[in-house]
């Protein structure tokens, strides 16, 4: 029973993501400032810090596989942004002490490789009209800040939960 | 060199690479329809999607319940206005819809571009990460949504879908960036038709643009602009917008106008896909 609360916590965050941009539209927010939910991704990256290090990639890559094929339509984006940006901040955690403070500024610079990787694919590959300039203040930087928040909110129970896991693993 | 080849992380790289290009190279071709195995997927997502939209959109809705009461007594005092006008209309479409029926009768034409039924739907999630401004609806194949449907709101035309699964589609909204997603359309005038292509949107103006308008023909500002009905599957006369402004192109040929949707791209949870009465040439020849 206790092994599907994991799963099932990522589910939720996959879902409020879509959620998140039905009720919160840009102009919600005033201006053109894009504020892309990554609820999925830093939940993850959090797995990755906290000693889940393989399961945390495989689920890293089926939840990008599923995030292309309901979402975006193109197989292969997601699929492997996930794992790279949880790879990037496990690399990152190999360096620093792990606490709340470097564990966050982990997430969030593994957020910000990960969402300008994929506008780079955009660019290149899709040909969106996005000028470097403007994905920087329009895009990547109100996306940083809310999920900063997010991970401000949930960092502490998400890591104190992730923790019991890896004990209660261990012992039996 | 063969330690190279030995090391493991290089070679999961290089194949991961080279997966990933043949996946994004797979899903990009100008395909008919989204594979079976994504098909399920979708279908599997989209059930538990609408499990949970539901009840989210229910709490957002009397929210908004409570925000439309403090407006009501203004929006009172305008329709009345406007109702006298409309029961002054209503005997006049009356009677033309009954003056086109017989006319038809006498010709013995039944088939008609404007002529559609409508499927409704319910929205039930919407792509976060805003590179495209796409909707996910809770219908699909089994209630008979086909790609490239036109998709309104009650106040104007949304989009088109742009892939089916069993119970969900996907549908591209005019507001998203994207090259491909183009609709014909026309301006409607006192004395001619002008027809021309929505194609993009101005992000920073919130406004369609619409190109391919003749150069002599003139456009006046606030002249409504519907679909044309012409190429694909869109009925005729669907609601998109007024005309806002009016440029020329850059080479100066051809005439732009930006058009000012009626229909918001935002904060909607009900939709219908239109499905026009009469086929459109594919299925034609499908049949024959």
């Amino acid at each position: 029973m206790r092994r599907i609360i994991l799963p099932l916590v990522l589910a939720l965050a996959f879902y409020s993501e879509s959620l998140f941009a039905a009720f919160f539209p840009p102009e919600a927010f005033g201006a053109e400032r894009l504020f892309i939910p990554h609820f999925v991704a830093s939940l993850l990256i959090f797995m990755g810090i906290y000693h889940f290090g393989h399961r945390a990639l495989v689920y890293a890559a089926i939840f990008g596989l599923i995030y292309d094929v309901y979402y975006t339509g193109i197989i292969g984006v997601y699929l492997f942004m996930f794992p790279i940006a949880v790879y990037f901040a496990m690399k990152l955690m190999k360096v620093w002490h792990t606490n709340l403070l470097t564990s966050g500024l982990a997430a969030i610079l593994s957020l910000a490789l990960m969402e300008s990787l994929v506008y780079g694919f955009q660019l290149l590959v899709m040909h969106v009209s996005v000028t470097p300039a403007d994905f920087a203040t329009d895009r990547l930087l109100p996306t940083l800040i809310l999920n900063l928040a997010f991970i401000i909110l949930v960092s502490f129970p998400f890591s104190r939960f992730l923790m019991r896991r890896k004990k209660e693993e261990a012992e039996s | 060199m063969p330690q190279f080849f030995l090391n493991k992380r290089l070679i999961i790289l290089l194949v991961s690479i080279i997966i990933l290009v043949s996946l994004i190279g797979l899903s990009m071709r100008d395909r008919e329809n989204i594979s079976k195995p994504e098909q399920f997927i979708k279908d599997v997502v989209g059930f538990g999607q609408s499990l949970i939209s539901m009840p989210a959109h229910g709490v957002a809705g009397f929210f908004a319940n409570i925000k439309d009461l403090q407006n009501t007594y203004t929006e009172n005092k305008k329709l009345k206005v406007r109702l006298e006008e409309l029961a002054k209309l209503e005997k006049e479409v009356a009677d033309l819809t009954k003056d086109n029926e017989e006319l038809r009768e006498v010709l013995g034409k039944t088939d008609n571009l404007r002529s559609y039924s409508p499927i409704q739907a319910t929205v039930i999630s919407r792509t976060p990460d805003r590179w495209y401004e796409r909707i996910i609806i809770d219908k699909g194949k089994k209630s008979g949504i086909e790609r490239d449907m036109a998709v309104m709101t009650s106040k104007g035309l949304v989009g088109k879908v742009i892939s089916t699964s069993e119970m969900t589609s996907t549908v591209e909204l005019l507001s998203s960036e994207n090259t491909k997603n183009r609709v014909s359309a026309l301006i409607q005038g006192e004395e001619h038709e002008i027809h021309g292509l929505i194609d993009g949107y101005d992000k920073e103006k919130k406004l369609l643009i619409m190109k391919d308008l003749p150069m002599d023909l003139e456009i006046k500002k606030g002249q409504n602009v519907v679909t044309s009905g012409l190429g694909g599957v869109f009925p005729k006369t669907l609601d998109i917008g007024k005309v806002k402004e009016l440029t020329t192109d850059q080479y100066g040929l051809t005439q732009v106008a930006y058009v000012e949707p009626s229909a918001d791209f935002y904060g909607f949870e009900h939709v219908m896909v239109i499905v026009r009465s009469m086929p459109s040439e594919e299925t034609e020849k499908e049949g024959e």
